[in-house]
């Protein structure tokens, strides 16, 4: 082989050595593309998911739901004995280790300014509290209040307090 | 080596690399852009969202899930749904969708390639079925 010749093949060793570089980039960005496109199509709002999720607190009575003696289960109606830290573990308990990569809740009532949080709340929120009006059956009567509940969406890693 | 024969081994390699790389770009679309993919997922984030609407009834309930889900297959347990193209055992991809229950609560059962699947809940038990016929 002629000067030129190695210099024809060096040259187009270093071309296909760039070339594999930029298509490797490039297949990656659209593998991608296409995963993104697929999440845009079937995303679902966190508020909607949140919504359905929440609904327990309220109408379940395994959960916080007012029930009588008869067995009527009281939607929308908080029975405040039940409003305790254990009985939130009961309705609603994330993995211990990981729960923090799915939602989380702080429920709060705030004419009583008493609330609860799930096990790996952490006051990560990113949009406005849900609000359910509901009633509190304090063992005597009803009382009327608001149930506000803070959302956390799923978070990457236990967020660590500054200063320490 | 000449520089004809030289300059022929690279425009093959040319050629090969360009095939190869338009195959894989075709097998990557394919596979992730399939409508089979897009349902199962809508169908496993509506099943997950049943559940938890489920949980939330203080009572029982049997509730149809819209849609033809003759394609595939689902099985439901305590802690996620998942779809299954076809027959579960022969699709590498399942789609799954977690949920937390409250204590005491199960859900368990599958379902195989039928038209028509309801979750049914009695008590504390939460069951995916085949809809009973009217």
């Amino acid at each position: 082989m002629s000067d030129n010749d190695v210099f024809e093949v060096g040259r187009k060793t270093i071309y296909w050595m760039i070339a594999s570089f930029i298509i490797g980039v490039l297949m990656i960005a659209f593998v991608i593309f296409i995963v993104g496109y697929q999440g845009k199509l079937t995303a679902v709002p966190g508020e909607l998911k949140t919504g359905f999720i929440t609904l327990r607190f309220v109408t379940n009575p395994d959960c916080f739901a007012y029930q009588d003696a008869t067995g009527r289960t009281f939607p929308y109606t908080i029975d405040l004995s039940k409003f305790t830290k254990e009985r939130m573990n009961l309705c609603y308990l994330t993995d211990p280790e990981k729960g923090y990569n799915t939602f989380n809740f702080k429920l709060t009532l705030h004419g009583r300014d008493m609330s609860l949080a799930t096990n790996n709340f952490f006051n990560v929120v990113y949009y406005s509290p849900l609000g359910y009006a509901v009633l509190i059956w304090d063992g005597e009567k009803f009382i009327r209040d608001d149930l506000l509940i803070e959302v956390q969406e799923s978070i990457s890693s236990i967020p660590t307090m500054k200063g320490s | 080596m000449n520089k004809k024969a030289a300059s022929i081994i690279l425009m093959l390699f040319e050629v090969i690399v360009v095939i190869v790389v338009v195959g894989i770009a075709l097998t990557v679309a394919t596979r992730l852009g399939k409508p089979e993919t897009i349902n199962k997922i809508t169908a496993a984030e509506d099943l997950a969202m049943m559940v938890n609407t489920l949980v939330a009834l203080p009572g029982d309930a049997l509730v149809e899930y819209p849609r033809n889900m003759s394609l595939y297959s689902l099985v439901l347990t305590s802690q996620k749904v998942t779809i299954y193209e076809g027959d579960q055992t022969k699709d590498r991809d399942p789609v799954s969708r977690p949920f937390i229950l409250p204590q005491g609560y199960t859900a368990t059962k599958f379902v195989k390639q039928k038209a028509s699947v309801c979750l049914q809940k009695e008590g504390k038990t939460i069951v995916i079925v085949e809809c009973p016929k009217p």
